[in-house]
């Protein structure tokens, strides 16, 4: 008699708490993953920006390389840095434009799912 | 059954901790339970997501075999692209399911420092358990069980038995040299013991579960690890205890022993970071800026430290930290340069390599970052420059480039060698006040290196030492000494397929620390190590442990000073003694006795290890074995009876003897100080373990007398030249023939020794030594004048002496007793003891014997027999 109930009882609490955890679902795609996600974006492209030196390149932008104060070779240095600048941006901008790709991607993933399941079955 | 409210919760960081993981059957069951569904449903989401890719794969190729085009409807739809859209639903299913798990488990509390808020009404309330990892729980849930099994309270007996089956605990307790089998049968019994009825909850349950929270909330932790269950389990149950203490373990052994697991895995994680992080270091002279030059003069004569660092070769620095942010201080206040003055052995370059890998992390303030840290070899840089000027040239250009690449920071090691360097022929400046100079005026950031003995004779007063902030590297405390051990003992291990217990590192480091005064930790320590590392692999074999007792024995062969545990035989040779030394001593029972039972007390570790061993003064008439009882001494104890310094003191009746004693110094050309060692310690500091003999101690200056006072108080003495050395292994044996008359007067009165021991130490003693001096002996021993049957028994010791050397040629002595008697009756002399005994055995004995095998009538194998009236018998061997 014990049992039984505690069996039936045990299945009720499972049941629901199932019922509870599938709701939970979308909510928390797009509250916790959603911010989980999100971190994880911006940390990629942080370690992206920072191999590319892209920061000491900018901070040093108007320093002569090679310890050449001369006229010449500051301005030499400068265009050299401003297209060295300019290369390594592209490259973060592509990165970035992936990562970011990525994150759409997690956005739009539920919804176009199950529009496509639907239009598939019902439409 | 007992329920988690009924305990006392923790309170940290102003919030609140409770254990919110019942312990009863039903739950564990569902815990196990729901574990291992959620590992199924895991294991089969996975396995769709790889059918739902090559589901996708399939579709494709259908498509492209009926040519159809992305922008075709029709290429949207289809059975198996619906199979791939459901697959990617339990995808992102599988994402929650991953996600949601990740969240619920909490780190522990981080440490902030911040003063807390106090009173505050409510706190937040945290979930322990969260915090535990899933192995120390699994434990916990284990020693359940098995307490409900055994239908026993569930106490801390049973959390321990789970803990030994752990994997780690099994590294633990082999650190400690033990088996977990033998600590098992223990705790077993007391398991036995247990009373019946009834799984309750012990109280100390919750009081483990916080107290093992705190402590890895203490050490930053992120998770409860089963190492931190085991240190609280031992720390708060008698009777294990009781159990740790059988195999000689203290909760805090058990405390190091965890530091060190967790230092090897500090260290791994330390090292995964500089290798991370060397990937953004540059590679070669250039920063990554852009702005420095190259520097190849200076490559030609130095090392890249930072390229050295990156690519892995230096090791890390440890427990260290306190001298790294001085350092750091020293140069982020404006002051670019340091010199670190510390002893040869502890761990200077070890700093220098720490710096370089931390250069290469860029965990260093912002003014070293994007550096090179170049060490200038002084060495290369002097070899070969035989031109006038080359070497001030060399130096010149190396300046040039560093001050144009801008990037460098420069380390010289042994910085007091470039002093009084100058290149070949004369007017030339001497390179060290280049370099103070040309560091004054670029400011480029420069670690130096130096030992305080050359700090003080070649930087003090110079240049460089303006430019230069001292920073003392110490040689380190005994725990910190052992960390550092503790880092690099993996790579012995390794080398020699051997494991250290802890035991072991910690003898090393306190024995070489005790008795190798001339070498410094942590560098003694671990070439102890490494010594008997090779040893255990070659006596043991591989894959055993190296014990303490291992330790103790290699340092016992170097030092020749006992320091394994007393054996049996050993405790049977001290508690013997006496006999011993009889064998070679006539007589004078009282000052046998004392001189034993200080032995034996020193031995047993029970004397005060800040002093001498001990301190005695010998009185008595010349000739009656003072002498002779230092040097069995020295034999007993030492090994050997060369195991002694002996100082005659009457050749130290001036006061300026003490700079003969002490050492001296003088200021040399260019004013460099130069030290000479002393006679006492310099024996002294050569030899540590040893019997030092101070002869006639009567005769010697009162101030030296002041000197030895202090010695006999402390166990150290410092020389002229400012090093300490160590006396604390000496037995100190000091003769006085002070009050011979007197003694002898007293002892022909019939008075007991006693006696006039008392009468000496009030009245004849005072005019020699001040009361407090002789307070500072352990034992003042007066040795009474030898009667003639002690003289009889002194000839006998002496002829037997004759014996041995006769035997060692092959040819027996042997005397007659009316023959000893004579010789004894002879040598015997009321006033000298019984020194004339031995020249009258020289000249009746030896001599004799010497002329008879010079004239070829002793050959190998006779007998000589000494009769009375000094005749000498031959009875010939027979011949083959």
């Amino acid at each position: 008699m014990k049992s039984s109930n505690f069996a039936v009882s045990f299945v009720k609490y499972s049941l629901i708490d199932l019922v509870r955890h599938l709701l939970f679902w979308p909510l928390w795609w797009y509250s916790g993953g959603l911010w989980h996600t999100c971190k994880s974006t911006t940390r990629r492209i942080g370690y992206t920006w920072s191999s590319l030196a892209l920061s000491v390149w900018l901070k040093n932008i108007f320093r002569p390389m090679y310890g050449q104060y001369d006229l010449a070779s500051r301005l030499i240095s400068f265009l050299m840095r401003f297209v060295q600048i300019v290369f390594r941006l592209l490259i973060m901008a592509a990165v970035t434009a992936m990562f970011a790709g990525l994150f759409l991607v997690y956005l739009v993933l539920p919804p176009l799912t199950v529009w496509l399941l639907i239009k598939n079955y019902y439409g | 059954m007992a329920d988690q409210s009924t305990t006392a919760n923790l309170e940290l960081e102003g919030r609140e901790l409770y254990w919110g993981r019942p312990f009863n059957k039903t739950e564990i069951f569902f815990r196990q339970l729901v574990a291992v569904v959620k590992l199924a449903v895991r294991s089969l989401l996975f396995l769709t997501a790889v059918a739902g890719v090559g589901v996708l794969a399939y579709h494709i190729f259908l498509a492209l075999k009926n040519q159809l085009p992305l922008n075709d409807p029709l290429f949207w739809q289809g059975r198996y692209f619906d199979y791939f859209l459901w697959s990617v639903v339990l995808d992102m299913y599988l994402f929650y399911n991953l996600g949601l798990d990740a969240k619920r488990s909490y780190n522990v509390i981080r440490k902030s420092f911040k003063p807390q808020a106090a009173g505050k009404a409510k706190l937040k309330k945290v979930d322990m358990s969260d915090s535990f990892s899933l192995e120390a729980l699994r434990v916990l849930d284990k020693a359940y069980l098995k307490a409900w099994r055994s239908n026993k309270a569930f106490n801390l007996l049973f959390i321990f038995s789970r803990l030994l089956s752990a994997k780690i605990a099994a590294v633990i307790f082999g650190r400690l040299g033990l088996s977990v089998k033998d600590i098992k049968i223990y705790n077993k019994k007391f398991l036995e013991n247990l009373p019946r009825g009834g799984t309750v909850l012990d109280q100390k349950v919750h009081q483990v579960l916080s107290r093992a929270y705190d402590l890895a909330y203490r050490e930053s932790r992120p998770k409860v690890e089963v190492t931190d269950l085991l240190q609280a389990v031992s720390e708060l149950q008698p009777e294990i205890q009781e159990i740790l203490y059988e195999f000689k373990i203290t909760p805090e052994t058990i405390n190091n022993v965890v530091k060190w697991a967790n230092i090897q895995k500090k260290l791994s994680s330390r090292y995964k970071h500089l290798r991370a992080k060397a990937y953004f270091k540059p590679k070669g002279t250039m920063d990554r800026a852009m702005t420095a030059m190259a520097t190849p003069m200076l490559d030609s004569f130095s090392e890249d430290y930072t390229q050295l660092a990156r690519a892995g070769y230096l090791p890390l620095c440890v427990a260290r930290d306190q001298e790294l942010s001085e350092i750091f201080n020293i140069i982020e206040g404006g002051k670019n340069s340091v010199v670190l003055v510390g002893l040869p052995g502890v761990g200077k370059s070890n700093i220098v390599e720490g710096i370089a890998n931390m250069m290469v992390t860029e965990d260093v303030p912002k003014i070293l970052r994007d550096k090179r840290f170049v060490s200038l070899s002084i060495p290369h840089l002097v070899a070969g420059a035989s031109r006038p000027n080359q070497l001030e040239e060399r130096l010149m250009i190396i300046f040039k480039e560093i001050s144009r690449a801008g990037n460098i920071v420069l380390h010289i090691d042994d910085v007091h060698n470039l002093v009084g360097v100058t290149s070949v022929g004369s007017e030339n400046v001497d390179l060290s006040e280049i370099l103070a100079k040309f560091l004054i005026q670029k400011g480029v950031i420069t670690i130096a290196t130096t030992n305080p003995a050359d700090y003080r004779h070649y930087l003090e007063g110079h240049p460089l030492n303006e430019v230069l902030q001292q920073v003392i590297i110490a040689e380190p405390e005994d725990n910190q000494a052992i960390q550092m051990i503790e880092s690099k003992a993996g790579f012995l291990e390794g080398k020699n397929q051997i494991f250290f217990s802890y035991d072991a590192l910690a003898k090393a480091v306190k024995l070489s620390r005790r008795y190798i005064p001339d070498h410094y930790l942590p560098d003694k320590a671990f070439k102890i190590l490494e010594e008997v590392a090779v040893q255990v692999r070659q006596s043991k074999g591989k894959n055993h442990a190296v014990t303490g007792e291992d330790v103790a024995g290699v340092i016992s062969a170097h030092t020749h000073i006992p320091l394994t545990e007393v054996t049996q035989a050993e405790s049977e040779k001290l508690l013997n003694l006496e006999a011993r030394i009889h064998q070679r001593m006539v007589d004078q029972a009282e000052a046998v006795n004392f001189v034993a039972s200080a032995l034996r007390r020193a031995r047993a570790e029970l004397r005060d290890t800040k002093r001498p061993i001990a301190n005695f003064l010998f009185l008595g008439p010349t000739g009656v074995g003072k002498t002779e009882l230092a040097k069995t001494v020295a034999q007993v104890y030492f090994g050997a009876e060369e195991k002694m310094v002996r100082l005659d003191m009457s050749e130290y009746q001036l006061k300026d003897s003490v700079n003969r004693l002490l050492g001296s110094q003088t200021t040399g050309q260019g004013g460099a100080v130069r030290g000479e060692g002393g006679v006492l310690t310099e024996a002294i500091r050569k030899q540590p373990f040893t019997l030092l003999l101070l002869d006639e101690l009567e005769k010697a200056h009162p101030d030296i007398l002041n000197i030895f006072l202090q010695v006999m108080d402390d166990g150290r003495l410092t020389d002229a030249i400012g090093r300490t050395v160590d006396f604390s292994n000496c037995i100190i044996i000091a003769t006085a023939n002070a009050g011979t008359q007197f003694i002898q007067d007293r002892v022909k009165a019939g008075e007991s020794l006693e006696e006039i021991k008392n009468k000496l130490l009030l009245s004849e003693l005072r005019q020699y030594f001040k009361p407090e001096f002789l307070n500072r002996f352990d034992g003042i021993v007066v040795f009474k004048p030898l009667a003639e049957e002690h003289i009889f028994q002194i000839a006998g010791l002496m002829l037997g002496k004759v014996k041995q050397r006769l035997a060692d040629k092959g040819i027996y002595l042997e005397v007659t007793p009316e023959a000893q008697a004579e010789l004894a009756t002879a040598g015997f002399d009321p006033m000298f003891g019984a020194r004339p005994l031995r020249r009258v055995i020289q000249e009746r004995v030896d001599s004799a014997l010497a002329d008879y095998l010079l004239q070829g009538k002793l050959g190998r194998r006779d007998k000589v027999i000494l009769e009375a009236g000094g005749r000498l018998s031959i009875e010939k061997a027979d011949k083959f």
